[in-house]
């Protein structure tokens, strides 16, 4: 069961900020006391929601890496619901109060391109993650390449259900850049296989409640197609017991999807779905601290424009592992262990 | 024939009720698996119950003369308290009472702001959504609440997932509140009031009845009917999100109107509502089992609503050419 979507913000907040006093004090007394006893970072992360739980694990990466570095403050915020005009009223704000850093996850990228700039110009280092913003001048984006992904995806599929076969396609909202992206990633890959006929997309716009309907109707309507591949895997989101379709399928029509987390991987462990494509969410906070902090502090640090990020697959042969890996992750000091990787230096 | 044809257009939910039959047929005509007793209760009834339900107490404040845009933000909270209760320890009962308190107090908040504050309803709503919404995400702090697998927790995934003789506990819940607002609406003084509220409220007022007092009333029960749809939403999910019935309150509201509730109070009908979010839901199922792409699915809906109360105004007007 999904336990680590659980109710416990409060307690681990309060702890992880416990830890972080301790180990900012630590890192303190660690440093030379010249260097940089007067300043501190404050750098700000922006995933596009608050209420998604993929971003619990950056916020804890996020924290973690201030903590280390002992003179970085975050600031996690973001607009309430994933809406780009609102996220850019959040980062215009941000640029008033000056901050030195900021990672933006970008919901839409036009809406962000002037806020973006504008906080270039006033000298704030910026960098995207997860989803970018192109055009704008941020020197960096860290993050899957969403191509890639639906490729994966793709390839994911083909190796479950043959070289022949219906898929259907089910997306998040039709006006979303990177799960677009990984929809093309994914039909372009179909398309070299002469035996594959694509149906949809069909949407459940992140909507639970509604992902899950989609689901079980795909399902029942579509008994004979090849597999489903989901762009955005919303409707393992919740609980087994709301999609009986796919309990009654039972790995007939082949499920890909992507994220790898803790609710979703019973359905790995069951046989109902046969294979997750996921992300680093750990290291979207960790990493942006890290790469934020290089460049604020040195001035010789480099990156190349997509600095690319683990894509890690969940299947029925490592699904066990990563069950271990999410139950140890119910605390940020444990999601520290589970996800522990070496920051990223300069390029 | 003649005499039935020009009996059926005195009934106001005949039009909507035409529509439904008309989609359902071709739905059916394109795919094998719409007119079958485990897709018709498990997919379609069950996934807009909770619209029917929210749009029972939406078309008593709509009848009213009122309008209550907070339902979706009231769902949410709704479930939320459930779950929060649920997770803090106590039994299923009373989880339930505090989704329902939650909503009650919704409706409460709705009431004496439209009676005391004299604001009109759709800004006193517009208003509260978003600070339901705002709450709903405040005391959570935007994280997600899944019920432990305790007994109540077991027995709250039950209330969604769960059936008695095939049908859907959602569906059941739906139809005796159907047929409870139904006998409100039509068999009692309270039902006649609220239509005169909404006919006339100054007449209402003269014939010496508490406007005030009524209004409250409908708004509380629009806040019990929300809370009823959130709990069982959040039930069915297996988690509470901080986000979930987010923009839930136009589809209650199209399926409402597309029912037969007029806009400007006075006129409506609980089986007409119940109809209404049935198409709605006919509509979402069958674009899937036909297998037409997604990017389709907000012109169909669109079009289906207007088509629908283009309908009811040509039913209303064969109506007053037989009156007259």
């Amino acid at each position: 069961m999904p336990t680590t979507r659980q109710f416990t913000g409060p307690v681990r907040r309060r702890t992880l900020l416990r830890a972080g006093t301790l180990a900012a004090g630590a890192g303190l007394l660690a440093r030379p006391s010249i260097v940089r006893a007067a300043k501190r970072y404050s750098i700000a992360v922006i995933p596009k929601a608050l209420d998604n739980p993929v971003f619990y694990y950056a916020h804890y990466g996020a924290e973690k890496r201030a903590a280390e570095l002992g003179d970085v403050d975050v600031i996690w915020t973001a607009s309430t619901t994933s809406d780009a005009s609102e996220e850019a009223q959040v980062l215009s704000g941000l640029v008033s109060r000056h901050v030195d850093g900021m990672a933006v996850d970008a919901n839409a990228p036009e809406p962000l391109i002037a806020p973006i700039n504008q906080a270039v110009a006033a000298g704030i280092k910026v960098i995207t993650w997860d989803s970018d913003v192109p055009q704008s001048k941020r020197p960096i984006f860290y993050g899957v390449d969403s191509y890639k992904m639906g490729q994966a995806l793709a390839e994911q599929t083909i190796k479950f259900m043959g070289e022949s076969g219906t898929v259907i396609l089910v997306s998040g909202g039709p006006g979303a850049t990177n799960l677009n992206a990984r929809l093309k990633g994914a039909t372009d890959t179909l398309a070299k296989y002469p035996g594959v006929k694509t149906l949809g997309p069909f949407f459940h716009n992140d909507d639970l409640v509604k992902a899950q309907e989609l689901t079980n109707n795909l399902l029942v309507s579509h008994p004979d197609a090849g597999a489903l591949l989901i762009v955005a895997g919303v409707p393992f989101f919740g609980k087994m017991s709301a999609l009986p379709q796919v309990i009654k399928n039972k790995g007939k029509v082949k499920i890909i999807s992507t994220d790898v987390l803790a609710p979703e991987l019973p359905f790995v462990a069951d046989g109902y779905v046969q294979a997750l494509v996921g992300q680093d969410y750990w290291g979207w906070g960790y990493q942006s601290v890290s790469i934020l902090y290089n460049l604020l502090t040195n001035a010789n640090c480099h990156y190349p424009a997509l600095v690319p990020q683990a894509m890690p697959v969940v299947t029925a042969d490592n699904v066990k592992e990563w069950m271990q890996k999410w139950e140890q992750a119910k605390t940020p000091e444990g999601a520290a262990e589970a996800f522990k990787e070496p920051p990223i230096g300069c390029m | 024939m003649r005499r039935l044809l020009a009996e059926l257009v005195l009934v106001p939910w005949a039009g909507v009720l035409l529509g439904l039959v008309v989609i359902s047929v071709v739905v059916s005509v394109m795919s094998p698996y719409f007119l079958t007793f485990g897709n018709i209760l498990g997919n379609v009834a069950l996934y807009f119950s909770w619209f029917a339900i929210a749009g029972f107490g939406e078309a008593l404040v709509m009848i009213g003369g009122g309008l209550d845009l907070s339902v979706g933000s009231v769902m949410g909270f709704s479930g939320m308290i459930a779950a929060l209760a649920l997770t803090a320890g106590a039994p299923l009962w009373l989880g339930i009472l505090a989704g329902l308190a939650a909503g009650a107090a919704a409706g409460i908040v709705n009431g004496l702001a439209v009676t005391r504050l004299s604001l009109n309803p759709f800004i006193a709503t517009l208003a509260t959504l978003g600070i339901f919404r705002g709450i709903t995400y405040g005391i959570v702090q935007g994280q997600a609440i899944t019920p432990a697998s305790n007994v109540a927790g077991t027995e709250f995934a039950a209330l969604g997932t769960g059936a008695l003789f095939h049908v859907p506990a959602p569906v059941i819940v739906m139809i005796v509140l159907a047929i409870v607002l139904y006998v409100t609406l039509n068999h009692t003084p309270f039902g006649r009031h609220v239509y005169a509220l909404g006919g006339n409220e100054g007449a209402t007022r003269l014939l010496g009845l508490d406007v005030r007092r009524l209004k409250m009333i409908v708004y509380i029960i629009s806040g019990l009917t929300a809370a009823i749809g959130g709990i069982l939403l959040t039930a069915r999910a297996g988690t509470a999100l901080p986000d979930a019935a987010e923009g839930y309150e136009l589809q209650v509201i199209a399926g409402v109107i597309i029912g037969g509730v007029s806009l400007t109070g006075g006129q409506g009908t609980i089986p007409g509502v119940l109809i209404g979010a049935a198409l709605l839901g006919v509509i979402s199922n069958g674009i899937v089992l036909a297998g037409l792409a997604g990017y389709w699915q907000q012109l169909i809906t669109g079009l289906v609503i207007a088509a629908a109360a283009a309908l009811d105004v040509l039913r209303q007007r064969l109506a007053y050419l037989r009156a007259a």
